[in-house]
C-alpha cells in the first residue's frame, strides 16, 4: 500500500507526462511554449513541496494533493481546447480586448498579459470566461479559459454577450478592483433601491413586485427563506453586484450589440424576465437599464444622412424595445444613476485601448449593412468608381453591429445562421486586411 | 466537494504561510529563489500584496452571464454570500507590516516587500541590506500571524 505521498509523487510523473503530451497540440507557437512554461513551473513546485513533506504531514499533503488536482485539471481542459470548436475570428478579436483589460503587475513586468486559452461547452449558458482566482495558489501567471457553447460555434452576433465576462475578468485585476467597486458604490448603487441589502430586500418583497415574483418568493418561504435573510441564506449580494457591473463592461466594450446578444439570450432562458436566482437579478431589470443606458450612449438615435440606413437602425431598436418592461418595478436606477456609471466606466476602459466601443461613422456602418444586405462578407474594402480596391481599418465590433441591424429585418432568403456566417468571414477577412494594412 | 473546494476552504492560509516561509529563505539563500518553482511562491506573495494594496479582495467563483440557477437548484443553506477567504491573511499582512516597517507608509511599504521579491526572482537590483533585513522580519511576522 503507497503512502499518500508516494501517491501524489507518482501523480507527479504522471501529470508530466500529459503535459509533454499536450505539446503536440497546436495551441500557436508562443502559446504552446507560455503555456508548457507555466504549468512546468506548477509542476516544478509540486513536486519540490512533496519531497520536502513528511509522511505524516497531513495537513501539507491535502493541500498539495488539492493544488495538483486544480493544475491536473486545467491541463485536461486546455488540451480540449485544442480541438477548434470555436470561431477564431472572433476569438483572435476578443483576445485583443481581453489582453487589455486584463494585463497586471506580476514579479517581472508591470504589464503582463494573461494566458488565454478557449474551450467550448454544452448548453446555451455555457457563455463565460473563468479567471483562475486570485488568492493564493500554486500558480505563477493566471490562466483564463473563455467557453463558447458548442452549438453556436459561428453565431459570432450572438458571442458579443462575452463582453460580459470580460466584465468579470477585469473585476478580479485588482488595480481595477478597487475603481469598479467605487463607481458601482457611488454612481450606481447608492440611492436607488440596490443601495444595500434590506434596501434591495424591501424592494423585492414589496406589494409592487409582479405576481411571478411574488410566487417564487412564497415558495421560498416553505424553506424558511424570508425578506430577513434572503441575501444571507439565499442570494448572494456580492454577486447580484458583480453580475450587473458586468452588464455595464458588456455594454460598454460590445455596443449595442452586446444589447442585441443579451436581450435575446437571457429572454431565451428566461421567457418572462420575471425569473428570481441567487446570483443574478431578474432578466427584465438588467435589460432595461441596458436599454436606458444604450439610449444615454446615443446609440439608439443615429441620424445619419442616408434615409434607408436611418430606417434600419431604428428598426434594430424598436425590435429591441419590445423586450423593455414597462412595469416600473422593473426600473433599479434612475437616468442620473446610469449616466454617471457610463462615464465613470467609460472613462476606464478608454485608458485600456481597444477595450471600450466607439460608435462607427456612417459611412463604415453603411458599408457594412449595404455588403449585408447585398449577402456578401462585411469588410472594410470596396471598389472604387476607377476599379481600384480601397481597404480600410474597420472594427470587428461594427461588423457585428452591422449584423443584427441586418438580422432585425433580413434580406429575403437569408437566415439568422447565414447572417452569422457572413459576419464571421467578414471578421476574419478583416483581420487579414488589417495586417496587410499594418505592413 | 471538488478538490478545489478542499484547497479554496482554508487552504488559502495555509499556502500564504508557506509561501512566506520559503521566501523568507530564499532571502538568506538567493541562489533558492532563481529556481522555476521558486517562481510560485515569490509571484503568489507578489499577487497577494496586490490585492492588499488596492484592498480587492473580492475573489469568488462566478457563474456564466447566462447562468440562470434557480434557489431549488442551488440550494438554500445558510452560508450564502461572501466568502471571506481573506479575512486571516488580511489581518496577517496588516500585522506584519506593522511590526516590520512601523511608520513607513503601506504604499512605501508594500514597494519595498515587492522590488525585494523581484530581487529574488530576477538577481536584479539588489535592495540595500537594511531594507533585506526588513522584508525579512515582514514575512517572518507574516507566518507566525498565519498560525
Amino acid at each position: 500500500m503507497k503512502s499518500a505521498r508516494e501517491f501524489l509523487i507518482e501523480e507527479c510523473h504522471n501529470l508530466q507526462n500529459v503535459l509533454e503530451e499536450t505539446l503536440r497540440f497546436k495551441y500557436g507557437l508562443e502559446a504552446s511554449k507560455d503555456f508548457f512554461e507555466e504549468c512546468q513551473a506548477r509542476l516544478s513546485f509540486i513536486s519540490d513541496e512533496l519531497t520536502k513533506a513528511a509522511d505524516t504531514d497531513f495537513g501539507s499533503l491535502q493541500s498539495i494533493g488539492a493544488l495538483l488536482a486544480n493544475l491536473s485539471g486545467i491541463i485536461a481542459r486546455i488540451e480540449r481546447s485544442s480541438i477548434d470548436e470555436h470561431s477564431w475570428p472572433f476569438v483572435q478579436e476578443l483576445k485583443r480586448i481581453a489582453v487589455a483589460i486584463c494585463t497586471e503587475a506580476t514579479l517581472t513586468n508591470p504589464n503582463t498579459p494573461p494566458e488565454i486559452h478557449v474551450l467550448s461547452g454544452g448548453g446555451l449558458d455555457s457563455y463565460a470566461i473563468q479567471p483562475e482566482l486570485n488568492r493564493p495558489t500554486g500558480s505563477r501567471k493566471r490562466i483564463h479559459t473563455i467557453v463558447f457553447p458548442r452549438t453556436r460555434k459561428h453565431f459570432v452576433l450572438l458571442h458579443a454577450i462575452l463582453g460580459h465576462e470580460i466584465g468579470h475578468a477585469m473585476w478580479r485585476c485588482s488595480s481595477h478592483q478597487r475603481a469598479l467597486n467605487k463607481i458601482v458604490d457611488e454612481a450606481l448603487f447608492s440611492d436607488s433601491v440596490l443601495a444595500d441589502r434590506a434596501s434591495t430586500t424591501k424592494w423585492l418583497y414589496s406589494d409592487a413586485a409582479p405576481d411571478n415574483v411574488k410566487l417564487a418568493l412564497s415558495r421560498l418561504r416553505v424553506s424558511g427563506i424570508d425578506e430577513n435573510n434572503f441575501f444571507q441564506s439565499a442570494a448572494s449580494w456580492s454577486a447580484w453586484k458583480e453580475e450587473i457591473l458586468c452588464d455595464f463592461i458588456g455594454l460598454l466594450s460590445f455596443g449595442p450589440s452586446f444589447v442585441a446578444a443579451e436581450c435575446n439570450l437571457l429572454y431565451s432562458l428566461d421567457p418572462t424576465g420575471m425569473g428570481l436566482g441567487p446570483n443574478h437579478p431578474p432578466v427584465g431589470c438588467r435589460v432595461n437599464y441596458l436599454l436606458q443606458s444604450a439610449s444615454i450612449l446615443s446609440h439608439d438615435s443615429a441620424s445619419f444622412s442616408d434615409d434607408l440606413l436611418n430606417a434600419r437602425i431604428q428598426n434594430f431598436w424598436t425590435a429591441l424595445n419590445t423586450k423593455h418592461k414597462v412595469d416600473s418595478w422593473f426600473e433599479l436606477f434612475t437616468q442620473k444613476q446610469l449616466k454617471d456609471t457610463v462615464d465613470a466606466l467609460s472613462s476606464l476602459l478608454e485608458g485600456l485601448p481597444p477595450s471600450l466601443y466607439t460608435a462607427p461613422s456612417e459611412s463604415d456602418i453603411d458599408l457594412l449593412v449595404t455588403q449585408l444586405a447585398q449577402i456578401t462578407p462585411p469588410t472594410g474594402f470596396e471598389m472604387s468608381d476607377e476599379q481600384t480596391v480601397i481597404c480600410r481599418e474597420m472594427d470587428f465590433r461594427h461588423v457585428l453591429y452591422a449584423g443584427w441591424i441586418i438580422a432585425a429585418d433580413p434580406p429575403p432568403n437569408i437566415s439568422f445562421t447565414q447572417i452569422n456566417r457572413l459576419c464571421e468571414h467578414g471578421i476574419m477577412q478583416q483581420f487579414a486586411i488589417n495586417k496587410n494594412r499594418a505592413k | 466537494m471538488s478538490t478545489l473546494s478542499l484547497l479554496e476552504k482554508g487552504g488559502s492560509d495555509r499556502l500564504a504561510k508557506r509561501f512566506a516561509h520559503l521566501a523568507s529563505s530564499y532571502i538568506d539563500h538567493p541562489t533558492e529563489a532563481k529556481t522555476s518553482a521558486a517562481q510560485i511562491p515569490l509571484e503568489n506573495l507578489f499577487r497577494i500584496l496586490q490585492m492588499y494594496r488596492y484592498d480587492a479582495f473580492s475573489d469568488e467563483r462566478r457563474s456564466g452571464v447566462l447562468e440562470l440557477k434557480s434557489f431549488e437548484e442551488n440550494g438554500t443553506d445558510s452560508r450564502y454570500d461572501e466568502d471571506q477567504w481573506h479575512e486571516k491573511i488580511e489581518r496577517a499582512l496588516s500585522h506584519a507590516l506593522t511590526q516590520a516597517f512601523g511608520e513607513l507608509s503601506k504604499e512605501e511599504a508594500i514597494q519595498e516587500i515587492q522590488t525585494t521579491l523581484t530581487w529574488l526572482a530576477t538577481n536584479k537590483n539588489i535592495p540595500s541590506s537594511q531594507v533585506r533585513s526588513r522584508v525579512k522580519k515582514f514575512l517572518d511576522k507574516f507566518e507566525v500571524a498565519l498560525d
